[in-house]
């Protein structure tokens, strides 16, 4: 990617291909709700070529018959910003992304409530001439708060077409459309640029030198501070014709804002709100998992019943439907768990918290900024990796995805659900929580406190040369949209279920045909398993794993669900299952365990050691993939796996050795 | 930039301003081009008027609204930028 000029975007005439759209803006103006107001929701998400940034791109149909693509760019305060967001925005405007387009339109969405800083993108966007039109929204809170925009004004100040639009209620859609498409139909030519330099200023000469978008070098601090002063300055002078204040209620920072952030209420208002979201995962989850479970156990007896006795039925019985069945009996607790983290992202407390975590944080090397990327990775460290992206500084980042995965993503959930369910019992402690709720959040807390020891440690090793900031907008504490939320968590479920019906069942496969093959002798007394390619592996690597209170199925579970997690709780159910075609013994996984817990072959002491080893360990090939992604190294990316492999081992000896001894 | 004599009694830099204080930005001093470049895009610059909203525990993060919205910078980031408290 260069930062070069391009050649400048074609015309709807000179191309046969449907024109594309871009929409940018600041975060929190309101770009996104417009991108699904104008798409119907009806979108892709994709990656951009070579980096993860996210791109979502839509149809969008415009009056006089034509159809453009419409993309949806990443938040951006400037062209000239420094973090991988705001520079992908850059070269994706200038056509300088191999495999993208340079859009044929710009359509630049403005905060009525917030013009000054956002005329600021705008300034530049005019400098780098692209073709454009402006989105005024919340034209209604602006009216609200006494902020009166005239649009026409701002217009023809800046030489821009300016829509004042409400994209919540949908409200100058259709005159935005007809915009683009007059726009798109009759392109403006030329448009002054650099309207904010005074010819007769001393700077003037060596600033028009530069073009706006070459900013990203290195400059003197003196002309970027010079450029903007002056930026601002005619951005002023434009803003007291266009806009007047009248009975001004600017918008005092709200109570709840004030509660939220206090030094009193902050905290423990924080930790009730995970408190919550974890007993809200086992309580209100338990009905649908149990539904499911015995759907699928239902599933299983059914086919054997039915189908004629071989091969096939017992992979299906034995192998596919349990495999693939355990695995989706957690789609309500990842529900449960992408619809609070969306809650939380959506009303703008993350921020709240980034904002009281920050001073912890800092302490271990990290910035508060990095809260939502690993808070994201509780869910999955897939998307709590691609979210490091908006942090600026590079050693601040590497830092975030190196402890990311140890956040207790939600396909350890299903590992630590069984276990605790097959040897905690249901108690309530103080007659309100739950024992199981609370060693849940033990491993989520343990994995926590790991991620902060090695973002110490590592930020030890890569002591920093570069600078270090932490400046985050808070955007303003809202009622969360609930369709917005909820159409996250369906992506979310949905993709969960892609992998479980394909990464999953192939696994279940693969798993089932090495826990059947070879077949016993006809004279073999003992378990057929065992002497299957399952149980060798298992065998194999059961003296490494006897200090730690696992046996070979346990062991041949852990080779297995190397390239996801949840395959763990598959494996094991298969190795458990197979060679008990004895009729209806089709049981769950977690009775089976509950049942080897009484007969004493599955200790507590052993339960908790895999919690505490999947706490740690790096079993999750799409983590790898991204990290390696990101990184841009394999480097970083084995150094990851070796480290969380060694600490998850080293955890679970101690845990097991532990445990025997008081337990 | 130059810092106007008068007024340099009453200079400060953001940190010792009060919650709830209002103040006039003067100057961004001796700051990390990558930083620099990020305040300014913000809104931070000269002439801006700031309004401290809330502080975190020792003093950092520091929340200051401005031009219609909410930042948050650390006490580190906050001490580049002098200001001049208005009564």
């Amino acid at each position: 990617m260069t930062s070069s000029d391009k050649s400048p975007p074609q015309t709807l005439q000179q191309s046969s291909l449907s024109p594309t759209i871009a929409l940018v803006g600041n975060p929190n103006c309101g770009k996104t709700t417009l991108f699904n107001s104008l798409t119907g929701s009806n979108y892709k998400v994709a990656n951009y070529p070579g980096v993860t940034v996210e791109k979502k791109t839509g149809t969008l149909t415009l009056p006089h018959g034509i159809s453009a693509s419409l993309i949806d760019l990443p938040g951006t305060y400037a062209l000239s910003g420094t973090s991988l967001d705001e520079k992908i925005v850059t070269h994706l405007l200038q056509g300088s992304i191999t495999g993208e387009v340079a859009p044929t339109l710009v359509v630049a969405v403005i905060d009525a409530t917030n013009i000054e800083r956002n005329l600021f993108l705008i300034s530049e966007l005019i400098d780098a001439k692209f073709p454009l039109i402006i989105a005024l929204n919340m034209m209604d809170i602006a009216e609200a708060q006494g902020i009166k925009v005239y649009s026409e004004i701002l217009a023809r100040s800046l030489d821009v077409p300016v829509i004042p639009i409400i994209a919540r209620s949908k409200k100058g859609l259709d005159d935005l459309k007809l915009s683009i498409a007059r726009e798109l139909l009759h392109p403006t030519r030329s448009r002054k640029a650099f309207g904010w330099l005074p010819e007769s200023h001393a700077l003037a000469p060596a600033i028009s030198k530069i073009s706006c978008v070459a900013q990203h070098g290195e400059l003197d601090p003196h002309l970027i501070t010079a450029i903007a002063t002056l930026r601002y300055a005619w951005i002023r002078s434009i803003v007291s014709k266009a806009v007047r204040i009248e009975n001004a209620k600017p918008p005092s920072p709200s109570k709840l804002d004030a509660i939220l952030t206090s030094k009193i209420w902050g905290l423990p208002i924080f930790f009730g709100i995970l408190a919550l979201m974890f007993q809200s995962l086992f309580m209100w989850a338990q009905a649908p998992m149990e539904l499911i479970s015995s759907i699928v156990e239902a599933t299983s007896s059914w086919l054997t019943g039915v189908l004629p006795s071989g091969m096939l039925t017992r992979l299906l019985a034995e192998g596919i439907v349990p495999g693939v069945g355990n695995v989706i009996v957690f789609v309500p607790q990842i529900a449960i768990l992408f619809f609070f983290i969306g809650i939380l992202e959506d009303s703008g407390y993350l921020s709240r918290a980034a904002f009281l975590l920050d001073n912890f944080m800092k302490r271990f090397g990290l910035q508060g900024r990095a809260f939502i990327p690993l808070l994201s990775s509780m869910a999955c460290a897939v998307p709590g990796i691609l979210a490091t992206r908006t942090i600026p500084t590079k050693i601040d980042r590497l830092t975030t995805i190196l402890v990311a995965p140890l956040m207790g993503c939600s396909a350890r959930l299903p590992v630590y659900t069984v276990l605790i369910a097959a040897t905690i019992p249901p108690l309530y402690v103080g007659g309100w929580f739950s024992l199981q709720a609370l060693v849940l959040l033990g491993m989520y807390l343990l994995g926590i406190s790991g991620a902060c020891v090695m973002a110490w440690l590592f930020n030890k090793i890569l002591r920093r040369k570069e600078s270090c900031f932490f400046v985050m907008e808070m955007p303003p504490i809202r009622k969360p949209v609930v369709r917005v939320v909820l159409r996250n968590v369906y992506d979310s479920v949905l993709s969960f279920l892609r992998n479980a019906t394909t990464v999953i069942l192939a696994c279940s496969v693969i798993i089932w045909f090495l826990a059947s093959f070879p077949k016993p002798s006809e004279h073999y007394q003992g378990n057929p398993v065992e002497i299957s390619f399952a149980g060798r592996m298992g065998k194999l690597i059961e003296p490494a794993i006897r200090p730690l209170g696992f046996n070979w199925e346990i062991g041949f579970s852990i080779i297995a669900s190397f390239p996801a997690r949840e395959v763990f709780v598959t494996s094991l159910s298969t190795v458990l299952n197979v060679g008990h075609d004895d009729g209806d013994d089709h049981r769950s996984l977690i009775k089976r365990l509950q049942d080897k817990n009484q007969e004493g072959s599955f200790s507590l002491a052993t339960a908790l050691a895999l919690m505490v080893f999947y706490v740690f360990a790096c079993q999750c090939m799409s983590t790898l993939a991204v990290c390696r992604r990101e990184t841009g190294s394999w480097r970083w990316t084995l150094g990851m796996f070796g480290y969380m492999t060694a600490l998850a081992y080293v955890a679970a000896l101690l845990t097991y050795q532990i445990g025997i001894r008081i337990l | 930039m130059e810092v106007i004599t008068e007024t340099v009694q009453t200079q400060k830099d953001l940190t010792a301003v009060q919650v709830g204080q209002r103040a006039i930005i003067s100057a961004i001093k001796s700051c990390p081009t990558d930083l620099l470049r990020k305040l300014v895009s913000m809104g931070l610059v000269a002439g801006t008027e700031v309004r401290v909203t809330q502080r975190g525990f020792f003093g950092s993060p520091i929340n200051i609204h401005l031009l219609g919205s909410v930042l948050s910078l650390r006490s580190a980031e906050a001490a580049h930028i002098q200001v001049q408290p208005l009564v």
